[in-house]
């Protein structure tokens, strides 16, 4: 081992340099918090890009502009509906109007961004019915406050969510906020929220 | 040495908090949870989601206790009855002395000194090794006359914190010596009941049971054996998962999800935890306890004790606390995080009684709705029946019940039928299934190996073998598993259990292979649970086979399942047909039907209604059908939405095979008509235990149906030759020409004006009333509320164990009323040893009436004094709790507690005082030795007319739970609602042959499944490969390793760098003073 003191002092840094580099891969990697962030950034940018992009075309309620069910390859669906299903454009239908081809609700028999039997609070009766609202391009801005504002909604929320859709299925189901007394809801009726608020509180007596 | 200290000190700590804590601190004895015991009122509910789990021991001490329990009840022919018992004893002249803190024995005793200034103690030596550690007590010896003066002059000191008297906790033999009944025999030879009525009478049995306490004992013995015994043989290979282990399957891609109390990082025995996350309270995603890594070990352990699927995609699912305490609101966001990830099987090894949780329960039907197999454990409240858990009593639940390896139904587990549907209907068939559930092996908390026993380890033995199945199927088939389809080839591929009913085992016991052929070549349909309804297939249809139907019977309900793999959503259409094979007997039944509205999620009922009209009255036979009714699902795979749904493979055509019992009516004092209507229970609301020495278990949640915790009641009459049927609406609904007897046990509903009168009126006319009350007291039921921590609200009961003041204004007719005193004691009557456990005594009663009159315990007093008043002494009254009297042509018998004909927490059996009941109506006499207990009412009466009539409890919730009342707090009643119509099926023959087609249908068999061939051309289940393993997980593992290489050489070289510079240089390895001195004085 008869290395001069500069190459050993080289050798040295560059170890040194190659180890940081490895732990901030690692870092990068690893830290659920960074990876939170990264994915609630992307979320946020996602929203506001196809805020942007309907901004142009203002009509966008009543002609399906971005909505075609017999181009599209394949529709995410709300799966669970009783009776009902909303796609992942935010169109409602009855369960046997949904193309089997895709799973998009048809162009016959569908309604996109329904609100009928939401309150005021933004908390609805179906399931279905508050992804169709929550859908609504108006509610994008809401949402996107929301991300920005909910440092977790819990904790691991943001790593599986890529778009309004998956926000508006997570944001409707009934959580920890739903209920009182654990065992009954806050409000028995309208329990499907995209709002921030949760369901006004009903005694019932 | 510090260390050293550190160790000996907790040593010395552990030795003092041990023995109050010892039974608490047991890491395997899991039973139930949440409710934080608070001092002043009735601790400890169990309405909260229990963990399933028991330990070798309290299986044993529950084997013992039902074994005690049995040889009770199993009468008195038994000369002397040994149990074992705990009991705590205060030794009068030893004192505890707490101090304030911890301090060596010298200082202590100067301490001790100081305060009582010179006088002298005896101070009880300490000579065990912890003695030279410091601590925090002295025992003390003094006269127990002297007590007030020394506790004093002790209390005085600041050192000092409390003096407490000792406690000496004992466990002893008890005997219970009971009377032989050789008089009994006598009488019963007096043969006052038909034949075979006699079956289960004392005298008979005696026979039997020779030398009886020597023969429980041997047969303890040896059950314990068995149950060491049978630890041999891992679980997975009984089951045999090695077979498909070794074709390469074993759980590979499936995302199996564990809700539990979490799982410790880098468990040795799991190769593949993909997330663990946490969901409680508690900053933390291990497990305190154990449990968690036990489930997760049985589904899914790679090492030692072998999980079922060892390289399925575990999920951690944290909701649990180290103190068991969970909370819907955290199942709710744990339940969304599953559905967010796309699980695939999910097993929760909990449970609670309330099913009316219904955030919880439409969660776990969302859960299900989303494709998510759902294992859930059915429950650890056996033997009794009526204690089936949620959610594993939903339809969309996969419900396991437990076995132990010799296939019998183990004790604990829990059964009968759901609870959901009284009183009006008939409960669904649960559990699902069964699997070993007792003495399994599997992963211990940090490694190594354990077992345990409850329905808690089923349940995981089910969720992996759903897993191991899931993996089999080829990954283009997968999207036809989904929770209906998975319990189908589960129970089709089941063993039954011989000897035990439906209601114990389900479909039967798992076969693992069997169900894997089943799934090799399934094609999604639709299925029934039970598939058939047979009356004449013992014991596996009970109670269908117990009882035939007659001409004027009440309506015999049967529940039945449908399992819809097809599609989540799906409904029935048209009308169902009743097709009898035979034109004559066809017309002798009415069927009709009820059925969901929408089959959801998977999953729906149809209840079928069977009742013999007047044109077989006479007939005497059986009679074979069935019914066929057509299920329509979703249509999947049509090309474009203008295509029609009404293609043919949308439509399942359903068969319910029937087999009736019939015979002719039997006589009117053979029937019995059972009051289910006017039971209240919890859920919905706070009904307390009827028995109130049961803290443990406060609340009244069986059902109070024949078929519940009153089974065993509903043998023994079906044994005495009496028939049950069941009233599941109001008085007005049935006639009382027909029955002999209405029985109304332990009511807590109160009663339409219309029922009071028609009530009067048929007693008058020879209809008898057997009544049975229990405790009331207002002043009694503010004490038993309780802070419930599930729900974190008060609960204050809305009746007493029965609603005596309505059961007052039924009987007001009858000049009978109950009083408010609560009482409890034992005593002798008819010459047998009885046991009144919280019930009620009259105040008022006809002048000719029979009463008995006994001196019990006031324990309505006992529980409502006030806690510092030490001069209390328990008192004793006499009271009149049994009574009898005619009215016109009928009866009243009436007894002021229910506790010894209800399974629930039973302590001793009266079966014989119903019989003798129902005797005296038939006969008009009365049994000797009873008649000679009972006194006049009339001679009595001066003694209880200084009691009150209870009172209803002001602000009660009772409203709310109601049928009767208005709600509000008017106490106003509704009018009586009309009775329920039936809309008969009109039967439509089938000419075919009886013998054919109740074979094929009714002889059981493993029915085959519909069935197709996934690979036709590659059958050979062999050539399926196992998926390879996750590519990005390897390369991530794959940098993660490189890291700590690099960073294990970096300091390395640092570290080799600084022995240049500081050779000497000393690491001192201490703990800080302060810190172990806090950690024990906390």
């Amino acid at each position: 081992m008869n290395l001069g003191r500069k190459k050993r002092a080289f050798i040295g840094i560059s170890v040194f340099i190659v180890i940081l580099i490895s732990i901030s891969i690692y870092e990068q990697q690893t830290s659920p918090e960074e990876f939170q962030k990264a994915a609630r950034e992307s979320l946020i940018r996602h929203l506001s890009s196809w805020e942007n992009s309907e901004g142009s075309n203002s009509s966008a309620q009543e002609s399906f502009p971005s909505r075609n069910p017999r181009i599209i390859k394949h529709c995410r669906n709300t799966v669970q509906g009783k009776e009902m299903i909303t796609d992942e454009f935010g169109a409602i239908c009855k369960r046997e109007n949904v193309l089997d081809s895709n799973g998009c609700c048809g162009l016959k028999d569908a309604t996109q961004f329904f609100c009928d039997g939401c309150n005021e609070r933004g908390c609805c009766g179906e399931f279905e019915i508050c992804v169709s609202c929550c859908m609504k391009p108006q509610n994008k801005a809401a949402l996107v406050a929301f991300i920005e504002s909910a440092i977790v909604f819990v904790e691991h929320f943001f790593l599986s969510i890529s778009d309004q859709f998956d926000l508006c299925l997570s944001k409707c189901r009934t959580s920890s906020l739903s209920v009182q007394h654990e065992n009954t809801y806050r409000d028995p009726v309208n329990k499907f929220c995209y709002s921030e608020l949760p369901p006004l509180l009903i005694f019932n007596e | 040495m510090t260390i050293l200290r550190f160790l000996a000190l907790s040593i010395c700590f552990l030795s003092l908090v041990l023995p109050d804590t010892i039974r608490t601190l047991d890491p395997i004895a899991i039973v139930d949870i949440t409710v934080k015991p608070c001092s002043s009122c009735l601790p400890q509910t169990s309405t909260a989601i229990a963990l399933s789990v028991y330990s070798a021991e309290d299986i044993k001490r529950s084997v013992l206790e039902w074994r005690r329990k049995r040889s009770k009840r199993q009468l008195q022919t038994s000369a002397n009855d040994e149990s074992s018992d705990f009991e705590t004893k205060v030794i009068e002249d030893q004192w505890l002395v707490i101090f304030d803190g911890y301090y060596s024995q010298e200082h202590r005793h100067s301490v001790i000194a100081t305060a009582l200034s010179g006088e002298h103690v005896e101070i009880v030596p300490r000579d065990n090794p912890a003695a030279i550690f410091e601590s925090d007590f002295d025992v003390l010896l003094w006269p127990h006359d002297e007590r007030r003066r020394f506790i004093d002059l002790l209390e005085d000191h600041e050192d000092i914190k409390e003096v407490k008297q000792q406690k000496q906790i004992l466990r002893k033999l008890q005997y219970v010596k009971t009377q032989e009944h050789v008089s009994n025999c006598e009488n019963c030879k007096k043969a006052h009941l038909p034949s075979e009525a006699r079956v289960h009478r004392p005298g008979q049995r005696k026979a039997q049971s020779v030398s009886s306490s020597d023969y429980w004992f041997g047969s303890e013995k040896l059950r314990s054996r068995k149950l060491m015994r049978s630890v041999v043989k891992p679980v997975t290979d009984e089951l045999q998962a090695d077979i498909l282990w070794d074709m390469g399957f074993t759980g590979q891609g499936i995302k199996v999800a564990i809700f539990d109390t979490g799982l410790p990082k880098n468990h040795p025995h799991f190769r593949n935890v993909k997330d663990r996350t946490n969901w409680t309270n508690e900053k933390s995603l291990d497990d305190g306890l154990g449990h968690g890594t036990f489930v997760a070990g049985v589904i899914a352990s790679s090492a030692e004790c072998m999980g079922f699927a060892p390289d399925a995609d575990v999920h951690i699912y944290r909701v649990f606390t180290n103190q068991q305490v969970s909370y819907t609101s955290w199942f709710l966001d744990a339940f969304n995080y599953a559905i967010l990830n796309k699980i695939n099987v999910l097993n929760l090894s909990i449970g609670g009684p309330d099913f009316m949780d219904t955030p919880f329960v439409d969660k776990v039907w969302e859960m299900s709705a989303n494709g998510i197999i759902m294992v859930s454990a059915i429950g650890n409240d056996g033997p009794l029946y009526g204690t089936l858990n949620n959610p594993a009593d939903q339809m969309d639940v996969i419900g396991v019940g437990g076995t132990d390896f010799a296939h019998n139904i183990a004790k604990f587990s829990s059964r009968g039928m759901t609870t959901w549907e009284l009183p009006g209907g008939y409960g669904r068939l649960k559990p699902d299934i069964v699997t070993y559930g007792s003495s399994v092996r599997g992963s211990g908390i940090y490694s190594g190996c354990r077992t345990l026993s409850g329905t808690s380890v089923a349940s995981p033995v089910v969720a992996g073998v759903v897993t191991l199945l899931f993996s089999t199927v080829p990954e283009e088939k997968r999207n036809s598993i989904n929770p209906a389809s998975m319990k189908q080839a589960l129970m089709h591929g089941a063993k039954r259990i011989d000897g035990t009913n439906m209601f114990e085992q389900g479909a039967g016991r798992v076969d693992l292979i069997q169900s894997w052929k089943i799934l090799k070549s399934y094609k999604p349909q639709a299925t029934l649970s039970p598939p058939y309804i047979d009356f004449m297939d013992c014991p596996y249809m009970w109670p269908y086979c117990s009882q035939p139907l007659f001409f004027t019977g009440m309506p015999t309900i049967a529940n039945v399942t449908i399992l819809n793999a097809i599609s989540v959503s799906s409904k029935i259409v048209g009308t169902p047909i009743w097709r009898p094979y035979d034109q004559e007997t066809g017309n002798f039944v009415d069927i009709s039907v009820t059925h969901s509205s929408i089959i959801w999620p998977w999953t729906g009922f149809i209840a079928v209604t069977i009742t013999i009209n007047e044109k077989g009255a006479e007939f005497e036979g059986i009679i074979n059908g069935h019914i066929e009714f057509t299920i329509q699902s979703e249509s999947t795979g049509s090309e474009t939405d203008e295509e029609t749904n009404e293609d043919e493979n949308y439509l399942s055509e359903m068969k319910l095979p029937l087999r009736i019992s019939v015979i002719p009516s039997p006589k009117r004092w053979q029937r019995i008509l059972w009051d289910q209507y006017h039971n209240l229970r919890y859920p919905p609301g706070y009904f307390p235990r009827d028995n109130l020495k049961m803290k443990n278990d406060p609340l009244d949640w069986n059902g109070d149906h024949i078929h519940t915790n009153f089974r065993d009641l509903y043998e023994r009459l079906r044994a005495a030759g009496y028939f049950v049927d069941v009233l599941g609406e109001p008085f007005s609904c049935f006639d009382a020409s027909n029955y002999g007897t209405l029985m109304i046990i332990d009511s807590e509903e109160e009663f339409f004006t219309e029922e009071l009168e028609k009530i009067a009126e048929d007693v008058e006319e020879g209809l008898n009333l057997i009544v049975f009350g229990d405790w009331f007291n207002s002043e009694v039921m503010k004490k038993v509320r309780f802070f419930d921590e599930n729900t974190r609200q008060w609960w204050i009961p809305d009746t007493g164990g029965a609603n005596i003041p309505a059961l007052n204004d039924l009987l007001e007719h009858f000049d009978i009323a109950f009083g408010s005193i609560v009482s409890d004691g034992e005593f002798s009557f008819s010459e047998r040893e009885m046991l009144f456990a919280s019930g009620a005594s009259f105040i008022q009663f006809p002048d000719e009436g029979k009463v008995l009159v006994r001196n019990l315990r006031d324990q309505g007093a006992d529980i409502t004094r006030d806690e510092n008043n030490e001069n209390f002494k328990p008192r004793e009254n006499a009271v009149a709790i049994f009574g009898i009297h005619e009215y016109n042509l009928g009866k009243v018998a009436v007894y002021g507690d229910s506790n010894c004909i209800d399974g629930a927490h039973m302590q001793k059996e009266c079966y014989w005082l119903v019989e003798e009941m129902l005797q005296y109506f038939r006969t008009d006499t009365l049994a000797e030795e009873m008649s000679n207990d009972l006194v006049e009412w009339s001679a009595v009466k001066d003694q209880f007319g200084s009691i009150s009539a209870p009172e209803r409890f002001v602000g009660n919730q009772l409203h709310r739970f109601s049928k009767v009342l208005v709600p509000g707090l008017s106490m106003k009643k509704k009018p009586v609602p009309e009775c329920k119509k039936h809309v008969y099926l009109t039967p439509q023959y089938l000419n075919e042959s009886i013998e054919s087609i109740s074979k094929s249908a009714l002889s059981w068999k493993n029915r085959p499944l519909l069935s197709i061939d996934w690979d036709e051309e590659n059958s050979d289940v062999q050539s399926y490969k196992p998926l390879p393993s996750n590519h990005r997980e390897t390369l991530s593992l794959w940098t993660v390793f490189l890291v700590f290489a690099a960073c294990g050489a970096a300091l390395a070289f640092l570290v080799a760098q600084m022995r240049f510079k500081k050779n000497d240089r000393e690491k001192p390895l201490k703990f800080p003073k302060s810190r172990t001195r806090k950690n024990l004085s906390t």
